[in-house]
Order: structure tokens, then C-alpha cells, then sequence
């Protein structure tokens, strides 16, 4: 092989590997910690805030616009959505969208943009440039007020815009996380859950259901149900706080991963894997939910705009005590809660049924109208409380509350004796949503945890700041210490030793890998090892050029002579970290994935990159000598 | 090609038997005065919490005290600065997995700790749980990988070497990590997946030390084909001790950086690396090649004629 196309094949390699690890250093070193917050909250506490985000612009854009003697050749004054989440972030110390008081945090906003000047967002201003082409409008050389009037003609639209623009900002975010090598639960914090289905258990319930004591689960059942218990934790997955769960599950078998990143509450998490019901049936008041939706649209204060919580208490002549005013919601296109309207539920108990009692829940068609129906039946127990409610309340609706959102309800048509009930009135994807919906009331099969780690997030800054900490001592002492015994050659080493942890890297982030503490200890051990190929072909090197050889032929033979002892002694090496990545625990998984690549890369960097650099220095640079000890030669 | 300065390593081979027999011995007898092994909670289904008090009376015997009120048997130990009234508590779970034993613990020492110090003093920072059912898989996985590993690296040894090389290396491979385990029992360091991790990292890192004097005595075989075994071996030692220093050296600046800065697991992980380094380049010089000696019956094995190094034609 050519010099220059070995060089041509490290370069390759390098810049591949850079290429591959420029998200994950514009993200670490790049990108702000309060960017890093909002990528990690749920779609649905990303779109409250993008709606306080046009809220709070739009206010400000039109007490610019309707302020006597309004400047209309003024500029834009739409805040950068990086800017406007930093700033939220602080004003409202992190908490989730149901916990603030926005109309202080509103009037903070406003103070500061009082006092510092605003800044220019061409962010923003692409989004005009977009309503202008549209439009068919010719582009100004400046944006001003007059041409946002003429981009948006109604208010509703710019509120739109503002609300695409920040969501389309924090997607950007989620995105680009998505490419990066990621923090182990160890060192951001967070909690990691494996479940594991019960399937043993299961099989009984269906046999005594079935009544046929021969029953088998096939592998088709407990696929099912298994999914259908994913569907479950995916319907609840709001309740885990404010950043985003990943549920998945292992393919093809009995276990289900739940990572919370970054702060989580515990206490909530626990009350979720216990399988407390969340779904509820209750009886729905027409008259008083009237009521309150009447009072609400002539009291807008009362009720927050973009959660729709009730910020006072409705008078008690419109709800009294004993009832409840919920919210009812239902999905949008983007698959997220859109508000419809309150509604009034008894909050009796004897008129409560508990959704842990619904057996099964199937969409299929009324053989008469052949339209949609949703069918489910309930337990034995369930289906008594459930005839004595609906003998009760004929006439009235039924709501299906889940997690005290209200997500359907239907008219109790008449006393429903034996737990089989029947919903119409609904199309297709309503109906299938519903019945979606009535099956998270109670898991089929129970989910027991099989291992849970929890980490606060202080004692993974903890973590994070120890595992730097080593790596640059650790790699500092060992590159000064070869540079000492080496000299020239040690130059070489550390060179390929840097060379080395970038490639690592670069793999590591192509593999999905994540960066735990162990994976830190195992690129330091990794350095070690690397090291050690170079220490073998300098030591052959060093012998060689002892017994007189001339430079460049005692690096040629240096390196033949090395090539197995560093084969042998890698491989065997490998055979050790590729048995111990077979271990199903995390940790030590991490240790032995990072080892073996590292080992490859190694090999890689100790015989072509080092070999490289020492043939370009007798080669090209036509050095008489090598550098190659401490010693006098 | 010529060897100055041989240094006799074989010479003291009896007493370095001795001294690892000894060694070995000595470790396992700690291990059995401290009571056995201190298995971590993977290996022994259950539940591992680190936990902060904040309160001034916070004490072990405070939190053994409530902890004792559970059906559990906690044991508690205090980490870090003593001033941050934090600890460790475990207990460990036995049954079926079809019981949410993780719920039932956790609640238990959850409510009789808000018990004693009040709602909301106790914070747990880390929580740490394996089911009976996890960690039964978890022994069988790591038997039987640890036993794969050791049988491939063998076989590996064989192909490129002679049986007498693989045999004495296995020997000196299991030498480091049974020394190693009676160590960690006499120093109650927690047996878990990174304990075992270091123990796999330890073999590999011997028998690279291994290898690279092994391999060095074969090339001396084919150059000095009539010379004493044992004198080829001291040269081949010899010849490469600079390398097992400096290599050693390496691992070792990097594993004290990692001991110093880091707590917990990957902090007795560096520990196990570097008694393990110091051991198993201790058992490369002085176990390894000397055995290889022994089982071949002091003459060199025979040599594969398809074996010639492209090296020595290079000469």
C-alpha cells in the first residue's frame, strides 16, 4: 500500500468520524442546558408552552400596533424562541405547565423586555418571507410592523405562525438529540424500569375464563396482551411528569424498558407501576355543565388559556359540593389533547364505577347499521356496580374519565344488567380511540418490575464532573509519561492515541451507544491497551535500531515483529469483552461494548496511524535518526 | 542475535509457587474470617438504596433502628463524607416473580424511615433493584459466559501456539482472578457485574503479558533451537521487561486516575485493576512461563514447520 493512500484512508477515516460525532459536540459544548430541558419535556408541555410563547408575542405585537401614534416602519419585535424558553425556564424555575401562575411570569417577561432592548429574529422573519411568497407579495429589504399586518390578515393566523414557530424551534431540538451520543442514566440522571410480563399468571386467569384447564397460551395470545399492556403505559405516559419516557419493548419477548431522563417523581412512577386505576365511568350533569361553560365564557379569567384549568372555583350555586367540573378533550391530528369543554360529573361514589373492572374492549360493527360500535364487557363485580348506576341514571350521559380528563361520553340508553355494554354514535377512529381507551382502565396481564435504577440528578452531575475528571488526568498522565520515555516516538502515540478515543467515539455514536461511567473507565482502560500496541512496536523498533539498522528498516521490521504479539494479544482480549457484552446487564453490557471497539480501533490506530506517522518522518521528512528513547543512544 | 544481561527469572520459579500458593491461601482465609462474600444486590435479588438524611440526629444506628420496624433485614452503611448523613441500605427479596416485590420493599422502608425522621427528611438520591427471577438468570449468564470466554481464549492459544503455552497460560489466568476473589472477600468489596467485569478486564490484560512473553520465547526457540529452555525463557523475559514496565505503568497512571476521582462501583473497580495489573504481570514473569517449561518437560515443544515468521525473513 501507497503512503499516500494510507494517509488518504486515516484521513477518510477521521473526518468520518468527526463528521459522525459533530452533533453530539455541538449539542454537549454547543447548545444550552436550557435547550437540553426542552428537549426532554413531552410534546404535550412543549405545546403548552409554544402557546404561551404566541400568547404572550401576539399581546405585544398588538400593544405595538394599537398604541396611539403606532410606528408602523418599527421593526418585528417577535423574541427568539431560544431566548423566550431561557428566559420562561428561570421565571418559572423549571415547573411543569399546570403549576404556573402566567400572568406573573407574563408581567416578568415584560419587565425585561422593558429594560433591555429586543433583539432582531431572523428566524422570525423567514417565517414572513414565507407568508409573503405565498402571498405573491414582494419581499421588503427590512421586515416592519406594516408588513406583518400584511402577511397575517387575521389574528388568528399570526397565533398560528407563533405557535408553529416555537414548536417547529423545540422539534429542531428533539431531533438533533436524536443523532447524538447519549448520557447514561448514571451520569444525567433519571430512572431506568425493566417490566416483565407475568405471563404464568395470565394463563391461569384465561383458563379459569375459558374454563378449560388445558389451556396454552400460544405465542400469538401473549404477543397481544403484552401489546396491549404497551398501549396501556404509552396512555399514561403524561403522568411520569415533565420530561418524556421512552417505552419500548424487547422484540419478541416478555420485557418492556421504561427510561425517564433527567428529574422524575418517584412517588409518581410508583403509583404507576402499582397499576392504580386511572379510568373511571361517572355520571355526567348536563344542566350544571352548561352552567359552567356559560359562566366560564363570561369570566375568561378564571380558566387558564392553555391548559383550561380552572384557576377560580366556579360559584356554588353552579356547581355545589359533590360534583366535580372536568375537562373533556379530545385528540387532534397531531395526536395531542385538543380542549372541547367542561363538564360537570357526580362526584358520588355510589355512582362511580372504577375502570379497573373492564374485561375486554373491541371495536366492531352493529349487525343492523352495520355502523362502528365499541363493545366491552366488564368483570362479574364490576358489571353488578355497573347495572345498579345505570338503572339509576337512565337518560343521563356516561362519562369515561381517564387520568380526570374526560375522553367520551355517551347517553345511558337503558339498565345494562350483565357487564356487556355497547357505545354507538361514533366513526371509526373515534370508536377505536375509545375503546383504546377503555382498555388502559385495568392491565390484563400484571407487569412486575424486574430491575429499577433511579439516579438523582445531582449525583449524576456528580458522576459526570468525577468520569471528566478522570478521563483528562488519566489521558494527561499517560500521553506526558510517553512523551518522557518516548520523545519523538511518543509523539507518535499520542497522536494515534487521540485519533483512537475520536474513532472511538465516532463508532460509539453510530451504534446508538450510550455514555455511561463504566464506558468512561472502559475508553481509559482502552488507553491503556492502545498504549501498550505502540510500547511492543517500540520496543522491537528500539532493539532493531540498536543492532544498527538503518531508520526506516528497523521500523519495517519493528512492526512485522510486533504484528502478532499485538493480533494475539487483542484478540484475546476481544474474546473477553465480546462474552461479557452478552450479559444482559447494563453496566457491565456498556464496559464490554466500548472494550471491543475499542480494541478494534486500537489495533487500527497502533499499526497504520502510528506506522504512518513514523514513515512520514524518515520518509518524507528524511530524518537520519528516530526518537525514540529517553536514553542516549 | 545476541542477550546481555539475562536476568534468571526461573530461578526463584519454586518460591514464586509458593508465594502464589500462599498468597491465594492467605486471601481465602480473610475472606472466610470476614464471613463470606458481600454480594451485591444483582446477584442477590433485591433492593439497594442510597439514601440522604437531613436531619442532625441522622445516624447508622438511627436509620438501622427504623429500618429494623420493616419485615426486611436491612443492612445499612454510611458513604461518603459523614458529615452528608448519607447511606447505603440493602435488603434482599426471595420468591416468585410474579409478586411486585420492588413495591412492597421500597414502600416498607420508605414508610417506616418518614416514620422515624419525618415526612420528606429522607431523600433517596439512587435506587438499585433486581428480582429474584433477574438475578438467577444474571448467575447463570455470567457462569456460563466467563466459562465460554476461558474455553475460546484456549482454544485461540492452541491454534497459535503449542498446548504447553495454552495450558500454562490458562494456569496464570486463573491464578490472577482466584487471588483477585479472595481479596475482594477479605475486603468485603461488593461482589457485582462491575466486580466481574474487572475481574474479565484482569484476565485479558494477564494474558496479554502472557502472550507477548510467550511469543517472544517461541521466536527464541527458532533462533537458539539447542539452548536450555530455561535460559531461553529468562531472555525472552528479559528481553521484554522494559515493555511489560512501561505497559504496566500505562494501565496503572490510567486506573489511579479513575480510583481517585470516581466513587462506588467503578471506584472498587479501579482497585480490582490495579492489584490485578501488579498481579497479573507478576504471574506472566514468574508463574506463566516457568509452568510452560514444566508442562512441555524442560525441552522446547516442537515447532510447526508452516510457522515461520515473515519477520525472520526480513532479517
Amino acid at each position: 500500500m501507497s503512503k499516500s493512500f494510507r494517509f488518504f484512508i486515516v484521513l477518510a477515516v477521521l473526518v468520518l468520524s468527526g463528521a459522525l460525532l459533530y452533533p453530539s459536540v455541538n449539542w454537549y459544548f454547543l447548545t444550552k442546558p436550557a435547550e437540553h430541558s426542552l428537549a426532554e419535556r413531552s410534546r404535550d408541555q412543549i405545546r403548552s408552552v409554544s402557546v404561551y410563547y404566541s400568547e404572550y408575542y401576539k399581546e405585544a405585537i398588538q400593544a405595538a400596533l394599537s398604541a396611539p401614534n403606532a410606528d408602523l416602519t418599527a421593526p418585528v419585535s417577535v423574541g427568539e424562541p431560544r431566548d423566550f424558553w431561557a428566559r420562561w425556564l428561570t421565571l418559572t424555575q423549571g415547573k411543569p405547565s399546570l403549576q404556573i401562575d402566567k400572568n406573573a411570569v407574563f408581567a416578568g417577561l415584560k419587565a425585561q423586555d422593558a429594560e433591555a432592548p429586543k433583539v432582531e429574529n431572523p428566524w422570525f422573519n423567514g417565517v414572513l418571507k414565507a407568508k409573503f411568497a405565498e402571498k405573491g407579495l414582494p419581499e421588503p429589504a427590512k421586515w416592519t410592523l406594516a408588513d406583518l399586518k400584511k402577511a397575517f390578515s387575521a389574528p388568528e393566523d399570526f397565533t398560528k405562525a407563533l405557535e408553529e414557530h416555537f414548536r417547529t424551534y423545540a422539534q429542531a431540538l428533539k431531533d438533533s438529540k436524536k443523532s447524538i451520543l447519549h448520557l447514561g442514566l448514571d451520569l444525567s440522571g433519571g430512572m431506568s424500569i425493566v417490566l416483565k410480563a407475568d405471563l404464568a399468571t395470565y394463563a391461569k386467569k384465561q383458563q379459569e375464563k375459558r374454563n378449560d384447564p388445558n389451556y396454552q397460551l400460544t405465542t400469538e395470545d401473549s404477543d397481544e396482551a403484552i401489546g396491549r399492556a404497551m398501549e396501556v403505559l404509552l396512555s399514561r405516559i403524561d403522568q411520569f411528569g415533565v420530561s418524556e419516557p421512552q417505552i419500548k419493548r424487547e422484540k419478541g419477548g416478555q420485557k418492556i424498558y421504561i427510561d425517564i431522563p433527567g428529574e422524575y417523581d418517584e412517588e409518581k412512577v410508583n403509583t404507576f407501576l402499582s397499576g392504580k386505576g386511572s379510568l373511571f365511568f361517572k355520571i355526567v350533569d348536563d344542566a350544571k355543565s352548561s352552567a359552567v361553560n356559560q359562566w366560564v365564557q363570561s369570566n375568561p379569567d378564571a380558566v387558564d388559556q392553555s391548559t383550561f384549568v380552572l384557576l377560580q372555583a366556579p360559584p356554588a350555586d353552579i356547581v355545589p359540593a359533590g360534583f366535580k367540573v372536568l375537562r373533556y378533550f379530545i385528540k387532534d391530528n397531531y395526536g395531542l389533547d385538543r380542549f372541547q369543554r367542561f363538564i360537570v360529573v357526580s362526584d358520588d361514589p355510589s355512582t362511580i364505577l372504577d375502570g379497573i373492572h373492564v374485561n375486554t374492549a373491541r371495536v366492531d360493527r352493529d349487525p343492523i347499521t352495520n355502523r362502528p360500535q365499541v363493545t366491552f364487557s366488564m368483570t362479574k363485580e364490576g358489571g353488578d356496580i355497573f347495572r345498579g348506576i345505570t338503572r339509576a341514571n337512565k337518560g343521563k350521559p356516561l362519562a369515561v374519565v381517564l387520568d380526570d380528563k374526560v375522553k367520551f361520553s355517551a347517553t345511558i340508553r337503558d339498565e345494562i344488567p350483565n357487564g356487556q355494554v355497547q357505545v354507538t354514535g361514533f366513526d371509526q377512529k373515534e370508536s377505536s380511540d375509545i375503546a383504546k381507551t377503555l382498555r388502559t382502565g385495568a392491565l390484563e396481564v400484571q407487569l412486575t418490575v424486574e430491575s429499577q435504577q433511579a439516579v438523582g440528578a445531582s449525583l449524576g452531575l456528580d458522576a459526570i464532573n468525577s468520569g471528566v475528571n478522570a478521563s483528562y488526568v488519566g489521558f494527561l498522565l499517560v500521553a506526558v509519561f510517553m512523551l518522557i520515555y518516548y520523545k519523538g516516538a511518543g509523539i507518535n502515540a499520542n497522536i494515534a492515541l487521540i485519533f483512537n478515543v475520536i474513532i472511538i467515539a465516532g463508532v460509539m455514536s453510530t451504534l446508538g451507544q450510550t455514555i455511561t461511567l463504566a464506558s468512561i473507565a472502559s475508553l481509559l482502560l482502552t488507553v491503556g491497551i492502545s498504549v501498550d500496541a505502540n510500547v511492543i512496536v517500540f520496543e522491537r523498533i528500539k532493539e532493531e535500531y540498536w543492532q544498527g539498522k538503518s531508520p526506516s528498516h528497523a521500523i519495517k521490521t519493528g512492526f512485522e515483529r510486533a504484528f502478532w504479539t499485538i493480533m494475539d494479544s487483542h484478540v484475546t482480549a476481544f474474546i473477553a469483552a465480546f462474552f461479557l457484552s452478552l450479559l444482559s446487564n447494563g453496566p457491565v453490557k456498556g464496559f464490554a461494548i466500548t472494550l471491543a471497539i475499542g480494541l478494534v480501533t486500537s489495533m487500527f490506530t497502533a499499526l497504520f496511524v502510528s506506522r504512518l506517522l513514523f514513515d512520514f518522518r524518515t520518509e518524507t521528512l528524511k530524518a537520519k535518526r528516530i526518537s525514540i528513547t529517553w536514553r542516549k543512544m | 542475535m545476541q542477550i546481555k544481561n539475562t536476568i534468571p527469572f526461573s530461578k526463584w520459579r519454586y518460591f514464586a509457587y509458593g508465594f502464589s500458593i500462599l498468597l491465594i491461601i492467605l486471601a481465602f482465609a480473610g475472606t472466610a474470617l470476614r464471613g463470606g462474600f458481600n454480594f451485591g444486590i444483582e446477584f442477590k435479588a433485591g433492593l439497594s438504596q442510597q439514601i440522604k438524611v437531613n436531619s442532625p440526629e441522622a445516624s447508622v444506628e438511627h436509620v438501622r433502628a427504623a429500618l429494623d420496624k420493616t419485615t426486611y433485614h436491612f443492612s445499612v452503611q454510611p458513604i461518603g463524607n459523614p458529615a452528608d448523613n448519607q447511606f447505603v441500605i440493602k435488603a434482599s427479596v426471595q420468591g416468585g416473580d410474579d409478586t411486585n416485590h420492588q413495591q412492597l420493599v421500597s414502600n416498607a422502608a420508605k414508610e417506616k424511615l418518614d416514620e422515624a425522621f419525618g415526612t420528606g427528611v429522607v431523600v433517596v438520591q439512587s435506587t438499585d433493584y433486581t428480582s429474584p427471577g433477574l438475578s438467577n438468570e444474571l448467575i447463570i449468564q455470567t457462569f456460563t459466559y466467563t466459562i465460554a470466554a476461558v474455553l475460546l481464549i484456549l482454544v485461540y492459544i492452541w491454534f497459535r501456539f503449542k498446548f504447553a503455552f495454552a495450558m500454562a497460560a490458562i494456569i496464570a489466568l486463573i491464578h490472577d482472578p482466584i487471588f483477585l476473589i479472595g481479596l475482594i472477600g477479605t475486603f468485603q468489596i461488593e461482589v457485582n457485574t462491575v466486580t466481574i467485569a474487572a475481574l474479565l478486564t484482569i484476565i485479558g490484560y494477564s494474558l496479554n503479558d502472557t502472550i507477548v512473553v510467550f511469543d517472544r520465547i517461541r521466536e527464541n526457540i527458532r533462533l537458539k533451537r539447542n539452548a536450555n529452555l530455561f535460559d531461553i525463557v529468562d531472555a525472552a523475559i528479559t528481553q521484554t521487561l522494559s515493555r511489560t514496565i512501561v505497559s504496566s505503568i500505562t494501565v496503572l497512571l490510567s486506573t489511579v486516575a479513575i480510583y481517585i476521582f470516581t466513587k462506588g462501583p467503578i471506584h472498587d473497580f479501579a482497585a480490582i485493576m490495579m492489584v490485578g495489573v501488579i498481579v497479573g504481570t507478576y504471574s506472566s514473569i514468574f508463574v506463566a512461563a516457568p509452568l510452560m517449561v514444566a508442562i512441555a518437560g524442560g525441552k522446547a515443544p516442537e515447532e510447526k514447520e508452516k510457522e515461520k515468521p515473515k519477520a525472520e525473513t526480513a532479517e
